[in-house]
């Protein structure tokens, strides 16, 4: 309001020197100073003995690089890793496509870069500074670090700070966009897969070690697929780029319905290889398809027409009556599921299309959405050709991944839904949704894993049988619904009753003021409680191994230290272990990262 | 014809009475402003009209619809009924723009841009169409008021109900929301006014109305409630505040 203000400034903070800077902050005092002192000794101790125990020649870190492969897709057949490629190609095209459709372009400026790239590579310099000389090995000392080396990192270390400082002192008023920074770290990635040498072996036919020397680079037969995925990513990114200036904004909504999409292709498709039968596709499928599509077309424009529009309530529960009967009826289950949804249709359509225009795009959805479904169904119900040793052809990376991402996206939906239940006024979904909540809780998530894999089967119908990796996708969902019930209801509970009011006030229905009014400002106040549910849950897959399912820890802690045909790495749990945190730790911290920015965008209404 | 009739209402809160069966009504284009002590259920009452409190006995008729538990007719009632709060309950994570466009594309069904087009026109009217793309926090008590009065009024009600809107407010800012009222009461607007601020009655009203436990103590025209009021309880009232 008042723009002819004059803008003061606040003083620029003079940096003082170094001296002035460790008195005021290290040594303020006495007891502080002994504190400093106390604590820099025992970072440095537990430091130097951690560097020690990761470079010592005792570690057998051939243990891991050798079963990289064992580790993320466990006994998937080699033949069809094609497959796993393709997942992770399209996945990541997905991402490219939506990452560039939805960047804010941020800039980042120059020296605040700089400040970072500095910090990062002082603190590479710190460990190589502690790094220790020597490492006892049952009591004699063995040189694993040499002073040249030492000297050479040094050296690089220093001459790469020089030049960031001489970058940042040159301009550091320029702006970067965040988005190619965050390329050119990708690229340096990509680039150290093709250059980085690691400790490798290979065994022969007769279970000889071969130690190969010099090194091989890090996971060779990765090196081409991980590049070329770059490279669509690359690509995808440019693509989302140029749509989103090209003002499509439609599009938002196409790369959203992919990313749902996406998990069931995979599934049904991808993971497995369907044994599809094309007499089935021609003489099935496509008629089914085409039937119900143009029996939901007809519903939506009937059901506005003038002459229908008293009877709609009866046409709805006519259809009810149908897929009830149908359900009973020993017809196939695609045709069960497509009642049920023509259902759904035929319940929402005069509400949603009540327009032309909107009775057009309705039609147009419900058009594609039944091709896919039918298709999908297909790819799910007919046999999958992979067939491996074991249980399942889900392990390693692949199970927890399934198991988080499946436990998580099912337990949103229901969990939100049960704190709803929880706090409605209907007494009878109250009571229950609050019974399923606390019986959830309060018993142990071992104890639902046993229950599901054991125990479920007696409650089910004879000949009902699910897959072991489901069963426990559907405990994981379960369980983890009743905590997040509990963590949105916290949430519903911070909305102010003027909320309600308000909302109730411009005359929105129950419906409207549940999702526009209450669910966004609730899901918003309880994110943080959100992101370490997920982080918990992602780590609590590991749990799986006990109802036999051969999940990543499990391959690291048992599975490759009982190696002992051809690969031998008997009794290498250390490294395995590690490993195993090491790579829990890169994904649950960049989730913690990623979800920080996000709620800082979404904080941005409520300053 | 009355657009508000209320007979006999009366409302509890558990044993305690909040209003003692009030009847009155208002014609359409009217401008009532409703005065009285904290707890005389002033506020009870006009929350009842748009039924965020029930009543517990009487009728009330809004538009010749009476209020009662049947959902349509509540819902019906409330789109024709703007409410302004006290605490301006404006949607946090909503900007400006979208709070007011909010209930006409949902409710009203229309089209995103005609919404905008009437929200800015909004905006317009009650002087802050800069303001548009901010989100509720960033503004002022002042502001975030006529947000709130241009988000009730682009339902296009035929009534406003104002609850207490300026008792949240700096004296500073009081002025600019009380000239968005004038000025609306003015335009022909039926407002129901819950205040203390009696200029604003003196000024704008057509009858004031006294409150005290429960209870309609005095109904009267401004120049006769201010110069001569007939009950003593106004008489000890505006001695009081003025």
């Amino acid at each position: 309001m008042q723009d002819n203000q004059i803008l003061e400034k606040p003083p620029e903070v003079q940096f003082a020197g170094v001296t002035r800077w460790l008195k005021e902050n290290l040594f303020s005092s006495i007891s502080s100073s002994i504190l400093t002192i106390l604590s820099i000794a025992a970072v440095v101790s537990v430091f130097r003995s951690i560097i020690g125990f990761f470079i010592s020649p005792e570690r057998e870190w051939t243990a891991v690089t050798y079963n990289l492969q064992l580790y993320m897709v466990q006994a998937y057949p080699e033949s069809d890793f094609i497959r796993v490629w393709i997942t992770v190609g399209l996945l990541i095209f997905l991402l490219g496509l939506s990452w560039g459709f939805n960047s804010l372009k941020e800039k980042v400026i120059l020296k605040d870069w700089c400040d970072g790239l500095l910090k990062g590579v002082s603190s590479f310099l710190f460990i190589i500074l502690l790094a220790p000389t020597n490492v006892d090995i049952e009591g004699t000392s063995v040189e694993v670090f040499s002073s040249n080396t030492r000297m050479i990192c040094l050296g690089v270390g220093a001459g790469l700070m020089l030049v960031i400082y001489l970058l940042r002192k040159t301009s550091p008023k320029m702006e970067i966009v965040r988005d190619r920074i965050s390329f050119l770290y990708l690229s340096l990635l990509v680039g150290s897969i093709w250059v980085i040498k690691v400790p490798t072996v290979t065994f022969t036919a007769t279970n000889e070690r071969v130690d190969p020397d010099p090194f091989l680079p890090l996971a060779n037969t990765t090196t081409i697929p991980w590049t070329i995925i770059f490279g669509f990513m690359v690509v995808a990114y440019l693509i989302g780029s140029f749509l989103k200036a090209k003002g499509k904004n439609s599009m938002s909504r196409l790369i959203l319905s992919s990313w749902i999409l996406a998990p069931l292709v995979i599934v049904s498709w991808i993971y497995r290889k369907p044994d599809f039968g094309m007499s089935n596709i021609l003489t099935l499928d496509i008629p089914v398809a085409v039937a119900f599509s143009l029996l939901g077309v007809i519903a939506i424009r009937t059901l506005n027409s003038e002459k229908v529009v008293p009877y709609q309530r009866y046409v709805t529960y006519g259809m009810l009556a149908l897929t009830v009967v149908i359900f009973f009826l020993p017809v196939l289950r695609q045709l069960k599921l497509l009642f049920f949804i023509t259902w759904l249709l035929v319940s929402v359509a005069p509400t949603i299309a009540n327009s032309k225009e909107s009775a057009r795009n309705l039609s147009i959805v419900w058009t594609v959405a039944v091709f896919i479904l039918v298709l999908l169904m297909r790819g799910a119900s007919s046999d999958s050709l992979i067939i491996v040793p074991g249980s399942s052809i889900y392990g390693g990376f692949t199970l927890t991944w399934l198991l988080a991402f499946f436990g998580i996206a099912i337990s949103f939906p229901f969990g939100v839904l049960l704190a709803l239940g929880r706090t409605s006024k209907l007494p009878i979904i109250r009571i229950i949704c609050t019974a399923v909540i606390e019986l959830v809780r309060s018993v142990p998530f071992i104890t639902w894993l046993f229950f599901g894999s054991v125990m479920l089967t007696l409650f089910l119908p004879k000949g009902v049988e699910f897959d072991e990796v489901l069963r426990a996708i559907v405990v994981t969902a379960i369980f983890s619904s009743a905590y997040l019930a509990e963590n949105v209801r916290g949430g519903l509970q911070s909305i102010s009753k003027g909320q309600f009011e308000a909302a109730d006030a411009v005359g929105l229905s129950t419906l409207q003021r549940i999702t526009l009014i209450i669910m966004p400002q609730a899901l918003r106040a309880v994110i943080p409680p959100i992101v370490s549910q997920v982080i918990s849950l992602f780590k609590d897959t590991s749990l799986v191994a006990i109802v036999g399912l051969f999940d990543l820890l499990y391959i690291g802690s048992k599975v490759i230290p009982n190696q002992s045909q051809g690969a031998n790495f008997l009794g290498t749990i250390q490294e395995n272990i590690l490993f195993c945190a090491i790579f829990y730790w890169l994904f649950t911290y960049s989730f913690a990262r990623r979800s920080m920015k996000i709620e800082k965008r979404l904080g941005l209404g409520e300053r | 014809m009355s657009i508000i009739k209320s007979v006999d209402v009366k409302k509890w809160y558990g044993d305690f009475q909040a209003l003692k069966g009030i009847s009155m009504d208002v014609a359409e284009g009217e401008v009532l402003v409703i005065a009285g002590p904290s707890g005389s259920g002033k506020s009870t009452f006009i929350r009842c009209i748009n039924r965020l409190e029930q009543h517990q006995d009487g009728q009330i008729f809004v538009d010749g619809i009476e209020l009662t538990n049947d959902l349509k007719n509540i819902e019906a009632i409330r789109s024709e009924v703007g409410m302004v709060f006290q605490s301006f309950n404006l949607f946090p994570h909503l900007t400006v723009l979208q709070n007011i466009t909010l209930a006409p594309i949902w409710v009203r069904k229309k089209s995103k841009t005609e919404a905008e087009e009437k929200a800015m026109e909004l905006l317009e009217r009650v002087g802050i169409p800069e303001q548009a793309d901010k989100f509720p926090g960033q503004l002022s008590g002042g502001q975030q008021q006529r947000v709130a009065i241009a988000r009730a009024l682009a339902m296009e009600p035929k009534i406003m109900l104002f609850d207490e809107p300026t008792s949240a407010l700096d004296p500073e800012m009081i002025k600019e929301v009380l000239d968005v009222m004038k000025e609306l009461a003015k335009s022909g607007m039926t407002m129901i006014v819950v205040t203390h601020e009696m200029g604003f009655a003196k000024e704008v009203a057509d009858r004031v109305m006294l409150f005290d436990d429960g209870q309609l103590v005095e109904e009267n025209t401004p120049e006769e409630f201010f110069n001569n009021p007939k009950s003593d309880r106004t008489k000890l009232f505006l001695s009081q505040i003025l």
